[in-house]
C-alpha cells in the first residue's frame, strides 16, 4: 500500500513539474518582453486586412495597393475629398480657358502640361517629361501584363519640347484627360530591368522596392507582416509630420479590434472593417476612438435579367423597388448609415439628377402595378398569371457576405407581402463572378455591387455594345443585357463630350430613362469605414478610389 | 535497406506525379479563370485586355498543354513560377510561410507532446480515478473546442482585457528578440495545441491501459520488477506503437488544419497560403502548397514505419519485395 500511495505522488510529481514548467516558461515570456504600445507621435501605425501584392503603379490593381502608392507616388492632379481637383506635379491643370487644351484637325485634341521646377524622384534625380512618355511606352506594350490600357490606347503621341513640358495629342476628344497621366515610373531606374527582358519585367523587384517621388518612400516590406514607410529627403512638397507611417498587416477584423483595443495599432484603415463591424466595434468601444464614416462610390444594386419574361416587363421591375423598404434596411442593418440610392450615379456625381423617379416604398402601388402587369392574387398568397404560373423569382448573390444575405432575407419577406415568392440561390465569390455573372447566367435577379468613380459615365454599363456575349468574348458589364437606343447614343457621347456642362445634361437626360426603366434595383451607395485615435488630425478620407493617404504628410496627433 | 529506401522514393514520385495531373485539372476545374475574375472587379478592362492577358498567361492554351508546360519548368529548369497574386517567386514566397508554419506546427507538436503523453500515461495508470475523471472532463472539452473560438477567446482575455500578449502577428515591428518572439507564438500555439491534446491524450489512456493489463506486464509484475521499469520499459514502449501512426498521421493536418488559426492571429503560414492561392486562383503557388502537403504526409508515414522499427525490435523494415 505504501509502495503505491509513493509511486501514486512520483507519478503526480512528475506531471505536475511538467506542466509547470510550460506555464513558468509561458509567463516568463509574457512578462519579461519589452512592452511595446506605448505611444509615438513621431510615427502611425495603421492595420489593415489585406496586403498590396505589388507597388509598382503598372501593376497595381487593387485598393490596398492604392493606399501604399498614395504615400510614395505623387500624381500629377490630385482628387480631394470633396472631389476637387489640384495641380499637384504641374503648374496648372489644362484647360481650354488657359490655352493649355486645343482642338486639332480630325477631331484630335492636344493637352499641353507643364511640370513644376525642383521635381525630384525619391533617389534625387530629377523627374522629366521623358518619365511619363517612357511609362506610356510600358503601358502600350503587349509583352507586360498591365491590367487595363483605357486610357493610353486613346492617345495617339506624348512629346516633351523641353524638361518641363509635355504635349499629349489624343486621337479624340476625351473628356477625362483632366486626371492627368496617374501612372508614373522612373525612367533611369526601370529601362535597363525593361530593356533587358520586357516578358519578365513584372517579376521585377521594382515591384517591392519601388522608388517613388511622394512624400514618403518605402524602407521596409515585411511580407504578411508590415510596411514602412519614411519621409522621403527630395520632396518638394510641404514636410511630413509623421516620421514613418506604419501599415500592419491583420487579416482577422477581431484581431484588428484588438490591437487597436491593445495600443499596438494606432488605426484602422478603410481597407478593415466592414459597416456591421464598425457599428458594433463603435457600440462597445465608441467613446475611445473616432469612428469616421464617408459614403462612397460602390453601388450595391441589384441587376435583372432583361431576357426573363417576368422580368421584361418594366412594371414587374417597379413594383419590385416600390414593394422593398430600402430605407428600413439602411436603418435597421446599417443605423441609417448606408445611403438609399435612386440611380446608378451618386448624390455627389456631377451628373447625379435629383430630379428622377423615386421609389419610396410603397406596397399598394406595387400591388396595383402587379396586377397590371397581369399577375394576380392567389389563395396561397403567391400571384398567378392568366396561364396560371407562379410569381417565383430567384435571387443570387456571394455566399457568406452577412449583410448581403441580411439583405436579400429582408427582402424575401417584402415581396412576399405584395406576393412573390423569392428563392435564395447564393454562391462562393468565385462561381458568382467568374462564372455565374461573368456569362449572364443568372435566371433572374444578381445582387452585388459595382466601384463607381466622379467621372463613371456608364459607357461600359448600360450599352447594347456591353451585354456580355459569347460573340464579344464576354466583354461589357451590361449584365441585365438592357437595351435603350436612347440612352445608348448618350453613354457613347459622354465619354468624348469635353465640356462639364454638357456632360452633366446628357447624364441627366440618361437617369430620367434609366429610372423609369430600372434595368437594375438600385439599394445603397456603401459608406468607407475607418477608426482612429480622436486626436489624430487631418484623416480625410475621400469615399473614392483616390486613397486615404492622399494628404498623409498632414497628419498628426494634436497634443 | 537502400533498397526499400529507393522503393519508397519511387512509390513517392510516382504518387507526386499522378497527384500533380489530378490537381492541376481539379484547379483548371474551378469556375473562373484568373482574367475572369479581374473582369468582375474592373468594369474599364476591354476586350482586347483580356485576349491579351490571357495570352500573356497562357491561359488560351488547353488545360493539358499548360500542365506539360509547367512540368517541364518545375522538372527541368527547378521554376516553380512567378505568384500572379503576391508578385514573387514561387519559391521565395513558399519558403518564408513554410519556416514561419514550421515554427508554429514545431511548437504546437511539441507542447501537445509534453502535456497529452504524461497525462494520458497518468490517466491510465489511475483509471477510473477521480484526477482519470476530470482529465477525461478537460480532454473531451479540448476536443470539443473550435480552435477558431478558443483563439478568439485567448485574445479578447489576454490581449483586450489583459494585455499581456499580442493579439496577432510574430514579432513586433522594431523589435527582434528571441522573447518578443516567443511572446507572440503563445496564444496561437495554444489555440492549435488544445484540440490534438485533448486527442492524444484519450489516445494515450486506451492505448497505455489495453497494454498495462497484458499478460506479460502481469508477469513482470509477478517477477517482482520495479513498478518505473515496468511502466516505461514494458509497457510504454508497445503503447506507443498506435500513438506514433497518429501523431506522424496529425502532421499533415497539423499545416492544413492551422489555417483558421493562422487566419484569426495573422500568422502569414502556408494554410493561409494555400486558402488565398485556391481563391485567387493563383495556380503556380496552388500547386506548389498541395505537393507540399502531399510530400508530408508521405515522409510522416516513412518516418512512422521507421519509428515503429526502432520501438519494436518485432518490426524489422524488410529489404525483399
Amino acid at each position: 500500500m505504501a509502495k503505491k500511495i509513493r509511486r501514486e505522488i512520483h507519478h503526480t510529481k512528475w506531471v505536475g513539474a511538467i506542466l509547470a514548467g510550460i506555464l513558468i516558461v509561458v509567463l516568463i515570456v509574457t512578462f519579461t518582453s519589452k512592452k511595446t504600445n506605448k505611444h509615438n507621435t513621431k510615427q502611425i501605425i495603421i492595420g489593415m486586412t489585406q496586403e498590396p501584392n505589388t507597388l509598382d503603379p503598372l501593376f497595381s490593381e487593387m485598393a490596398v495597393s492604392f493606399e501604399g502608392l498614395g504615400l510614395i507616388f505623387e500624381d500629377m492632379v490630385e482628387r480631394d475629398d470633396a472631389w476637387n481637383y489640384h495641380p499637384r506635379l504641374v503648374t496648372e491643370i489644362p484647360s481650354f480657358e488657359n490655352g493649355l487644351v486645343k482642338r486639332l484637325p480630325g477631331n484630335k485634341i492636344q493637352v499641353t502640361w507643364h511640370l513644376k521646377e525642383g521635381l525630384k524622384w525619391a533617389d534625387g534625380t530629377p523627374i522629366t517629361p521623358e518619365d511619363f512618355i517612357f511609362t506610356h511606352q510600358m503601358i502600350m506594350d503587349d509583352r507586360l501584363p498591365v491590367i487595363t490600357r483605357d486610357t493610353d490606347r486613346r492617345i495617339e503621341k506624348m512629346e516633351a519640347p523641353d524638361d518641363h513640358t509635355l504635349i499629349v495629342t489624343w486621337k479624340e476628344p476625351y473628356a477625362y484627360y483632366i486626371l492627368g497621366h496617374t501612372t508614373l515610373v522612373p525612367k533611369h531606374i526601370v529601362e535597363a530591368e525593361y530593356k533587358k527582358n520586357p516578358e519578365k519585367y513584372h517579376e521585377s523587384l521594382f515591384n517591392k522596392k519601388p522608388i517613388g517621388n511622394g512624400p514618403f518612400q518605402l524602407t521596409e516590406w515585411a511580407s504578411g507582416s508590415h510596411l514602412i514607410f519614411e519621409r522621403n529627403p527630395h520632396w518638394t512638397g510641404p514636410q511630413p509630420i509623421f516620421e514613418k507611417v506604419i501599415y500592419k498587416f491583420i487579416t482577422s477584423t477581431n484581431a484588428l479590434e484588438s490591437n487597436l483595443l491593445s495600443g499596438t495599432i494606432d488605426a484602422i484603415s478603410p481597407i478593415g472593417l466592414s459597416l456591421d463591424q464598425a457599428l458594433d466595434f463603435e457600440r462597445r468601444h465608441g467613446d475611445k476612438f473616432a469612428f469616421h464614416y464617408k459614403p462612397a462610390l460602390t453601388w450595391e444594386h441589384i441587376d435583372c435579367n432583361l431576357d426573363d419574361p417576368i422580368l421584361k416587363d418594366k412594371r414587374v421591375r417597379q413594383a419590385l423597388l416600390y414593394g422593398a423598404n430600402r430605407q428600413m434596411i439602411s436603418d435597421v442593418l446599417f443605423q441609417g448609415k448606408q445611403q438609399v440610392a435612386d440611380s446608378w450615379l451618386p448624390p455627389k456625381h456631377y451628373g447625379y439628377n435629383p430630379k428622377i423617379k423615386h421609389y419610396p416604398y410603397d406596397p399598394d402601388k406595387a400591388k396595383k402595378l402587379l396586377e397590371e402587369a397581369g399577375w394576380v392574387e392567389s389563395t396561397d398568397g403567391i400571384r398567378v398569371n392568366n396561364r396560371g404560373d407562379k410569381l417565383r423569382l430567384t435571387i443570387m448573390a456571394t455566399a457568406g457576405n452577412k449583410t448581403r444575405e441580411q439583405t436579400e432575407q429582408i427582402l424575401q419577406s417584402d415581396w412576399r407581402k405584395i406576393g412573390i415568392d423569392l428563392e435564395i440561390v447564393n454562391q462562393p465569390g468565385q462561381v458568382f463572378f467568374g462564372d455565374t455573372m461573368r456569362h449572364r447566367k443568372f435566371k433572374h435577379l444578381a445582387l452585388y455591387a459595382w466601384m463607381m468613380s466622379p467621372v463613371s459615365d456608364g459607357e461600359g454599363l448600360w450599352t447594347k455594345e456591353s451585354i456580355p456575349s459569347e460573340k464579344n468574348n464576354w466583354e461589357g458589364q451590361n449584365n441585365p443585357g438592357w437595351i435603350n437606343e436612347e440612352t445608348n447614343k448618350i453613354d457613347h457621347l459622354v465619354p468624348v463630350t469635353l465640356e462639364e456642362s454638357k456632360r452633366k445634361e446628357l447624364l441627366h437626360q440618361q437617369q430620367v430613362i434609366w429610372a423609369e426603366e430600372i434595368p437594375a434595383l438600385p439599394l445603397f451607395f456603401r459608406s468607407d469605414i475607418s477608426v482612429t485615435p480622436k486626436n489624430l488630425e487631418n484623416w480625410k478620407m475621400t469615399g473614392t478610389l483616390t486613397p486615404i493617404t492622399w494628404n498623409a504628410e498632414t497628419w498628426k496627433f494634436a497634443n | 535497406m537502400l533498397g526499400y529506401l529507393s522503393r519508397r522514393l519511387f512509390q513517392t514520385l510516382l504518387i507526386l506525379f499522378i497527384l500533380s495531373i489530378v490537381i492541376y485539372y481539379m484547379l483548371g476545374l474551378m469556375p473562373g479563370d484568373p482574367i475572369d475574375l479581374l473582369i468582375g472587379s474592373n468594369p474599364k478592362v476591354t476586350k482586347e485586355d483580356i485576349v491579351r492577358l490571357k495570352k500573356l498567361y497562357g491561359l488560351d492554351q488547353p488545360i493539358y498543354i499548360r500542365y506539360f508546360k509547367w512540368l517541364k519548368q518545375v522538372v527541368l529548369h527547378q521554376d516553380l513560377g512567378f505568384s500572379r497574386t503576391h508578385k514573387k517567386p514561387t519559391s521565395e514566397l513558399l519558403h518564408g510561410r513554410l519556416v514561419n508554419t514550421f515554427k508554429l506546427m514545431l511548437a504546437s507538436f511539441l507542447l501537445s507532446l509534453l502535456i497529452a503523453l504524461p497525462i494520458g500515461i497518468y490517466s491510465a495508470i489511475h483509471h477510473y480515478s477521480k484526477s482519470d475523471f476530470i482529465i477525461s472532463i478537460f480532454a473531451f472539452i479540448g476536443i470539443s473546442i473550435p480552435s477558431f473560438w478558443l483563439g478568439l477567446m485567448l485574445m479578447a482575455l489576454f490581449s483586450e482585457k489583459l494585455g499581456w500578449l499580442p493579439a496577432s502577428g510574430m514579432q513586433t515591428i522594431g523589435i527582434d528578440s528571441l522573447s518578443d518572439k516567443l511572446k507572440y507564438m503563445i496564444l496561437p500555439t495554444i489555440s492549435v495545441s488544445v484540440q490534438s491534446i485533448g486527442y492524444w491524450v484519450r489516445y494515450m489512456r486506451s492505448s497505455m491501459l489495453e497494454v498495462i493489463n497484458k499478460d506479460y506486464i502481469r508477469t513482470a509484475r509477478a517477477k517482482g520488477l520495479d513498478e518505473e521499469v515496468i511502466l516505461f520499459k514494458h509497457a510504454l514502449r508497445n503503447a506507443l506503437i498506435p500513438i506514433i501512426t497518429i501523431m506522424a498521421l496529425s502532421l499533415p493536418g497539423l499545416v492544413s488544419g492551422a489555417t483558421i488559426t493562422e487566419m484569426i492571429f495573422s500568422w502569414p503560414g502556408m494554410g493561409r497560403l494555400l486558402l488565398d492561392s485556391v481563391l485567387s486562383t493563383d495556380y503556380y503557388v496552388a500547386m506548389i502548397a498541395f505537393l507540399l502537403l502531399a510530400i508530408l504526409t508521405m515522409a510522416s508515414n516513412f518516418v512512422a514505419d521507421i519509428l515503429y522499427a526502432v520501438i519494436d525490435p518485432r518490426i524489422r523494415i524488410s529489404t525483399h519485395a
